[in-house]
């Protein structure tokens, strides 16, 4: 097949691959005024506290899930004895 | 921009924190999982709790007497430059407390998997026998 320069083949790629690039720039605009929002009182709390919940949650979820090692762990008989000390 | 750089930042502090906390306030004594695991009543809870308190007192003075007959092997070993038998009876020794240990924690496992339901006694002894097993060298 013959795609000679200039042909809709070529145009699209290009089109594609402009689109792709500003896509890029979007997304570090976007990030960057997220940041800037940021500044604003209001936001800022409201996104430490999602930020905190969101903390807590998954220290929570861990623990839970870490309790089982523990378990095992405090059947080893150094750490029963430290437990007992 | 700077300050909501700095906000980002104490966003992200203010997260790890609440990992940080919610791990140090959800950390439950080792055998409560056995108990939410295995679904015990407070009465089985309270024995469960008992045993493991019981098998720590026990393990204390194993460990204290493997440590002193570890030193003991350690010291003539590194003081021999053939096996003596000093040296055969310093591994005797250490043999015998790490017999006694594993057999504490076999004895410790099997009246904990008494108070477990029948149906699931068998699950709990796959998961700590192992720590018998390993004690006596991983391959």
């Amino acid at each position: 097949m013959d795609v000679s320069p200039g042909s809709t083949f070529n145009r699209s790629v290009w089109s594609r691959i402009e689109a792709a690039g500003s896509c890029k720039g979007l997304g570090l605009s976007a990030l960057i005024s997220w940041v800037q929002l940021l500044a604003i009182p209001r936001i800022a709390v409201t996104t430490a506290a999602i930020a905190l919940f969101g903390g807590i949650l998954i220290g929570g979820v861990q623990a839970r899930s870490l309790q089982e090692d523990r378990y095992l762990q405090s059947l080893k008989p150094p750490v029963a004895a430290s437990f007992a000390r | 921009m700077k300050r909501g750089f700095l906000v980002l930042l104490a966003v992200i502090a203010v997260g790890f924190g609440g990992v940080l906390i919610a791990r140090h306030f959800f950390q439950a004594p080792p055998s409560s999982w056995l108990c939410h695991e295995y679904g015990l009543s407070p009465g089985q809870a309270v024995k469960v709790e008992a045993l493991q308190q019981q098998y720590g007192s026990r393990c204390g003075p194993y460990c204290d007497a493997m440590c002193e007959a570890n030193a003991r092997l350690e010291t003539v070993t590194f003081g021999s430059g053939s096996v003596t038998p000093e040296i055969r009876d310093a591994v005797t020794e250490t043999d015998r407390i790490r017999t006694q240990t594993r057999i504490a924690m076999l004895e410790h496992f099997y009246a904990v998997a008494a108070e477990l339901p029948p149906e699931r006694r068998k699950e709990y002894l796959r998961k700590v026998l192992p720590l018998v097993i390993e004690s006596c060298g991983a391959r």
